[in-house]
């Protein structure tokens, strides 16, 4: 029952720098997802929390307290590992109880809640066996028991999903969500996985090379991304990255793609990009679709391409086609067969159209 | 010539049953036979001298051989249990080394690098009384009378199992090492955050962890220091008065010196048994404590 804070906290491994100046504040009860590609910093941002990893410089606050010099034992964070951490040579029973008896709790309080957290996690018949004896989907539920019978301030996550397979992964996936409707405790939960991220965060924060780059809601971050890292990492398959020339004719701006094609610019952009040379597009391949009927209006923009591959998923297909320089991923939802080197028409909403610097990568 | 019996399986084992035939079998089946007979090293015809069960009689009988016995489990119990603990020790430590730690691995094992007959002469003259090093030294903090470490009835088994332990327990801290470098990050990690100080850590992970590796280093220096000769030969000959006498020193008194080939192989099989029985034991706690980690077996 705390709230997590982040004060500057920086790691360096000789001169490698792992986190770079983070500030955060995990309020109680908040299900936050640290997502990034790997060697981002994430992992070493979680094990710092839990007191595994020395803290450079900065400070770490669990409720009102700095935990800065305080040993993991003493910080009552419980974490959840990776290859599920069990204790080999102790039964499912011995491992959920063994912080307990540690802590010396009475043992009608340990069977109590070892009982509780079995009956939660459904692992009543499995009691007596040891970690061998169980399958990756019952390691990890042991693992997530262990964790919970703690009752501690914070439950950390360090990519507990990522030894699954994929179906097996979706169901805990649910689990781990309707675990902490459950429990209502803070969760600061590890992935590389930015579809995990997305549907189990309260709040996502991407992190890159030890910074991060955007914290927000998964709406939020989906749908502003504040830079091209962000708008590539979040969303599957990843949003269309297209280099484009500003140009101005009669007044009007266009981005020009190649030779052929040039996309007009929305009025209300103007502002942001009269003073350009260059502009770095991103369009969702949900938001570059065939078209099906004409439409008319500015915010409309079509043209033809031909389709050079296409992947056919049953509920869309996914179409492959060059623009510019670049290959691009559209989705078509009314799947039907899709030749190679079929010319299509496509249709832009260019409300949809994310605009990023061409030097910064920042979103304009 | 029956073609079964050359068959392509027959022929293909056949040297190596040829060669533990050579190597083993033989040497032990005529070894057994001589332990039925009068055999004397230096009189060669005595070999066919068959006397049945004597030499187990007399043996049965012999005071000697039971005290070297028992002090041969005596020595064995006292030396495994005082190497293990220093071994563990300094493998716990040197684990904790970040920096040097491969080149201190290699100055811990230099004590097995010596024979172990150069190791007993070393210590035989730590040990002398008049010149040793050790009254030498305690004589300059003013203990000034001699203390007759290889010849007091009790100090000498003492001196020899300092000298053996010295010479060994990096056997122990090399193995314990290498179990404690292949110990997983995660479970030690998670007992840290389930609230475990450093001593719960070693007692409920660690140790576990750890098991397989002391009843493996137990097995082998179990092996080892019930053979133990040569040390003892040198630093005492089994002396004073037969006090420091472990098995193989009276049977190769017997054997070799007074020649009674015949009797000296009776008091070998019978020894075998101890060997035997704490390679068993150990074997047995291995592979529990290995199932009780979930291993192969």
């Amino acid at each position: 029952m705390a709230e997590v804070k982040l004060k500057n906290i920086t790691k360096k491994y000789g001169d490698v720098v792992a986190v770079q100046n983070m500030n955060l504040t995990i309020p109680h009860n908040e299900f936050l997802v640290l997502v990034g590609p790997s060697g981002c910093g994430k992992s070493t941002t979680l094990r710092m929390i839990a007191g595994l990893e020395e803290i450079t410089g900065g400070e770490i606050f669990i409720g009102d307290q700095i935990v800065n010099e305080k040993d993991p034992k003493d910080r009552n964070v419980s974490m959840v590992f990776q290859n599920y951490a069990l204790y080999p040579h102790m039964t499912v029973e011995e491992n959920l109880g063994f912080s307990l008896k540690i802590a010396k709790v009475e043992t009608k309080e340990i069977e109590k809640r070892v009982t509780d957290a079995v009956q939660i996690l459904g692992l009543q018949d499995l009691k007596k066996r040891k970690p061998s004896q169980l399958s990756g989907g019952q390691r990890q539920r042991v693992a997530m028991g262990r964790a919970i019978v703690r009752r501690p301030d914070a439950f950390l996550f360090d990519e507990p999903l990522s030894n699954l397979d994929a179906k097996l992964r979706t169901q805990m996936r649910t689990e781990i969500k309707k675990l902490h409707q459950k429990l209502q405790t803070t969760i600061v939960y590890v992935t590389h996985d930015q579809v995990e991220a997305m549907t189990l965060a309260d709040r996502i924060i991407i992190m890159k090379d030890g910074y991060i780059e955007q914290i927000g809601s998964p709406i939020e971050v989906f749908s502003k991304p504040t830079n091209v890292f962000v708008a590539t990492f979040i969303g599957s398959p990843p949003m269309n990255i297209i280099d484009a020339d500003i140009i101005k004719i009669e007044n009007k701006f266009y981005f020009k793609i190649d030779n052929e094609l040039m996309m007009p610019c929305l009025e209300s952009k103007y502002d942001l990009i009269k003073d350009k040379k260059k502009i770095i597009i991103g369009i969702r391949s949900e938001d570059i679709v065939p078209q099906i009927s004409p439409n008319y209006g500015s915010e409309f923009w079509n043209f033809n391409k031909k389709i050079d591959l296409s992947e056919p998923l049953g509920t869309e297909t996914q179409l492959f086609f060059k623009l510019g320089a670049k290959e691009i991923i559209s989705r078509m939802y009314n799947p039907r067969a899709v030749n190679v080197g079929e010319k299509l028409s496509f249709e832009i909403n260019l409300n949809k159209v994310h605009l990023f610097d061409s030097i910064s990568q920042k979103a304009l | 010539m029956n073609k079964k019996f050359f068959s392509s399986p027959i022929i293909l084992i056949l040297p190596s049953i040829l060669a533990i035939s050579f190597v083993i079998i033989i040497p032990l089946i005529f070894s057994f036979y001589t332990s039925f007979t009068s055999y004397k090293l230096t009189r060669p015809d005595s070999l066919f001298d068959f006397v049945g069960l004597r030499n187990y009689e007399r043996l049965i009988d012999n005071a000697k051989f039971w005290y070297a016995f028992g002090r041969t489990i005596l020595f064995l119990a006292i030396v495994l249990n005082l190497e293990l603990l220093f071994g563990l020790g300094i493998a716990l430590l040197i684990n904790k080394i970040t920096w040097g730690q491969r080149t201190l691995r290699t100055i811990m094992m230099f004590p097995m690098m010596f024979s172990p007959i150069l190791v007993g002469f070393q210590w035989k003259y730590i040990f002398n009384d008049n010149i040793g090093l050790l009254n030498n030294f305690l004589y300059l903090f003013g203990y000034e009378s001699a203390i007759p470490w290889l010849i007091d009835k009790y100090l000498a088994m003492g001196s020899i199992m300092v000298a053996e332990i010295w010479a060994n327990t990096s056997i122990f801290a090399i193995l314990l090492l290498a179990g404690l470098l292949g110990i997983p990050r995660d479970p030690i990690e998670a007992a840290r955050v389930d609230g475990c100080n450093s001593w719960q850590v070693f007692k409920n992970i660690t140790l576990p962890f750890l098991m397989p590796f002391v009843f493996i280093a137990l097995t082998i220096r179990s092996l080892d220091v019930g053979r133990a000769y040569d040390i003892v030969h040198i630093m005492t000959g089994g002396g004073p008065a037969m006090r420091t006498e472990l098995i193989w020193t009276m049977i190769a008194r017997i054997g070799y010196k007074d020649a009674n080939m015949g009797y000296a192989n009776a008091m070998s099989y019978v020894s075998i048994i101890l060997s035997i029985a704490f390679t068993y034991y150990f074997f047995t706690k291995l592979v529990a404590a290995r199932r009780d980690l979930g291993q192969q077996q």
